[in-house]
């Protein structure tokens, strides 16, 4: 009888803690970036929820776009990620290219390799967003994708 | 039993001449061939494919191709070059509508044929028993079962469906390059003609003598393979 | 590469199986006529082997056909392959091989049985008589031409396969040969082996017989499977390349050097000479030996289906 309590006990609170660590694993903490001294200003652009945002990476805002230096006031050395960017595309890349590892990004998906010069990793990625749009594309999509810059008059 | 020998090795010799006799009659047909207006054929330029798929999805659209099986798939091997200045090879994999089309020479209902109009290769799905026999003799891997009619399908230039509206194969169309040109190589003025005569072009597995139609512009190698 | 599954790969082992089958029943028909003609004339009905053959044969061709059709796609459509014939296709001119041979093959053993049959039928049915005295008087044509038919049968199971210029190994002028050659050894076996499962004599003439032309006949093997290769090897290419993949190192290698080239060929081979040399026929010395033989000719059938569809030109 003893032993039938002590399982039953024991099972409850597995149970209970698989539960909570699911809890946990849900509520993604994003305090950090979104307590930085930025949002003081950049409330309105909405808060960073993308994987990125998330409080293990040990990120700020100041990780990608730079140290705030001149900003507000222009001209300012902060990096813009966009296509209408003045910074070059190799420039923009290179923020991402400190964690990320080319051989890595190229076994994950071939036209890394292919647009690696050619184009910026925003022009396909999105980081603020809780989603990357990119990363969900259906195959239909993901060719139209390519023919937003492949394509040539008939 | 000495006469009855002799009447059977009369009959036999009877037969075999008359089954020798007989491909004669069959050849008369090649006057047809050579009134034929139209022999449809398509170019892919590797030098401009992207290796977008696209398509492979407007095939699968347009054809109703289900889900696990496909008329044509792009191949991709690379990279070459080292990184950041990489670059692949897309090469186009599907039915290359062979003159002496092996699946066609051993169907043994004749689902199997070559429409005697364009040259193209195509299938009669309801006279295919589904023996595989075409799937094996196929040199290029271009043919499948289809999980929906049992029959053996594979590209068919959009013949059923494009082609009968006036329009160009699914998968020209949907091409953002323009790397695929499809049309009659009866025409001398058609565009297939112009880039067959500007270009130097492959086609795979010539030494097998199936003369196959899908002509290759291909890109600058990758490396060197002996 | 794995032996059975690779992506070239289009036929499986019931078409091996279905080969094997249909070089059975050819080559029991073969050696049924052989047996008659050669050593008991018209006591062939009494004897055990020639009684086995007749089973075995028919038994064997619609087994196979059977197997055949299942492995269709439809195969509640096989009907549209007896009606839509294709003259470029040895598939479809095997059918009709197939066809032909079967009504040859029907009558002739109608008109070896002929007496037991008209005994068992005299009383009640009359025209049974009739219909086997006038079957009777074709004899010399229907065995002839089943002779022709059972030989076109075996060698198309070699002619299906090498009907393939894609596979440098199947597109072999010398397969439909082999197959031929080891149908028929395979047919002598099942005669053999039904033989004595019937009481059939083991030191009976039927067995040497058969066994006397069987040496040659495994010799023969032997060296056609000697010019098949060799003859791949000195093509060079692909062919090469198909020959070395087949019989090197491997699943395959292993089931051609011990499978056929020992079991199925050299020890059969072996135990005819010694049975031969001391006259020592046992049931279990010619049973196994069929055993043997019909093993040998499985795998034979198996390794060329697999290793043939393995490497692509």
């Amino acid at each position: 009888m003893s032993r039938i309590n002590w399982l039953l006990m024991l099972s409850v609170s597995v149970l209970s803690l698989a539960l909570m660590s699911q809890q946990a694993h849900c509520n993604d903490s994003t305090e950090q970036i979104n307590n930085d001294s930025c949002m003081k200003c950049h409330k309105r652009n909405g808060k960073m929820q993308g994987h990125h945002a998330l409080d293990e990476l040990n990120l700020s805002c100041s990780s990608c776009h730079g140290e705030k230096g001149n900003h507000p006031k222009k001209p300012n050395d902060l990096m813009v990620f966009s296509a209408d960017s003045d910074f070059a595309v190799a420039t923009q890349n290179q923020v991402c290219l400190t964690c990320h590892i080319p051989k890595k990004l190229a076994d994950t998906e071939w036209t890394h390799n292919v647009h690696a010069q050619k184009v910026a990793c925003s022009a396909c990625h999105q980081l603020h967003p809780q989603t990357d749009r990119i990363m969900t594309l259906t195959t239909k999509q993901r060719s139209d994708e390519c023919q937003r810059c492949h394509s040539v008059q008939r | 039993m000495e006469n009855s020998r002799r009447d059977f090795l009369r009959r036999t010799c009877a037969l075999v001449a008359g089954v020798s006799v007989s491909p004669f009659a069959v050849n008369g047909t090649t006057d047809a061939e050579t009134e034929q207006a139209i022999k449809y054929a398509i170019i892919h330029d590797e030098t401009k494919c992207i290796g977008c798929n696209a398509c492979v999805e407007a095939c699968r659209e347009t054809n109703h191709v289900p889900e696990g099986v496909t008329r044509l798939s792009i191949e991709k091997t690379g990279p070459y070059g080292e990184y950041p200045n990489q670059y692949y090879h897309f090469t186009r994999h599907s039915c290359e509508h062979c003159e002496d089309a092996p699946c066609v020479n051993v169907c043994p209902t004749g689902a199997a044929y070559i429409d005697k109009q364009t040259g193209i290769v195509s299938v009669h799905a309801d006279k295919c028993v589904g023996c595989q026999y075409c799937l094996l003799a196929c040199p290029y891997e271009a043919r499948f079962i289809n999980p929906v009619t049992k029959a053996a399908d594979k590209c068919d230039f959009c013949q059923e469906t494009n082609l009968k509206q006036g329009k160009q194969p699914a998968c020209v169309e949907a091409c953002p390059t323009n790397a695929l040109v499809f049309g009659n190589l009866k025409d001398p003025d058609s565009l297939i003609v112009a880039t067959l005569k500007a270009n130097s072009t492959q086609r795979n597995k010539q030494d097998l003598g199936t003369r196959p139609k899908l002509f290759r512009i291909t890109a600058k190698p990758g490396e060197i393979s002996l | 590469m794995s032996a059975f599954h690779f992506d070239s790969l289009v036929w499986h082992w019931p078409i091996a199986i279905y080969l094997f089958l249909a070089g059975v029943s050819a080559g029991a028909m073969f050696f049924a006529v052989l047996l008659k003609h050669a050593c008991l004339k018209d006591q062939a009905y009494r004897s055990g082997f020639v009684q086995a053959a007749c089973i075995v044969a028919p038994i064997a061709v619609l087994a196979g056909l059977g197997i055949l059709v299942l492995d269709l796609t439809k195969p509640f459509e096989f009907w549209k392959i007896l009606i839509f014939y294709n003259p470029t296709s040895v598939m479809s001119l095997g059918v009709v091989v197939l066809m032909i041979y079967q009504v040859f093959m029907f009558a002739w053993i109608a008109i070896t049985f002929r007496k037991p049959i008209e005994d068992w039928c005299r009383p009640r049915y009359e025209f049974v008589t009739k219909l086997s005295e006038k079957l009777a008087h074709y004899e010399a044509s229907v065995t002839g031409l089943l002779i022709i038919f059972s030989v076109a049968l075996g060698a198309y199971t070699g002619f299906l396969l090498s009907a393939q210029p894609r596979f440098p190994m199947l597109n072999n002028p010398v397969l439909p040969l082999l197959f031929l050659a080891s149908g028929l050894s395979s047919g002598a076996a099942s005669a053999l082996l039904g033989g004595v499962l019937l009481k059939g004599n083991p030191t009976g003439k039927e067995v040497q017989f058969i066994h006397k032309v069987e040496i040659p006949l495994i010799l023969g093997e032997i060296f056609l499977v000697f010019t098949f290769f060799a003859g791949l090897i000195l093509s060079g290419g692909q062919s090469k390349m198909a020959a070395f993949t087949a019989i090197g190192e491997g699943f395959w290698g292993w089931v051609f050097w011990f499978g056929i080239m020992g079991l199925g060929l050299s020890a059969p081979l072996a135990m005819n000479l010694f049975m031969t040399a001391t006259s020592k026929r046992t049931f279990s010395y010619v049973a196994g030996t069929a055993c043997l033989s019909l093993l040998g000719v499985i795998l034979l059938r198996n390794f060329i289906l697999y290793t043939g569809q393995m490497t692509v030109s």
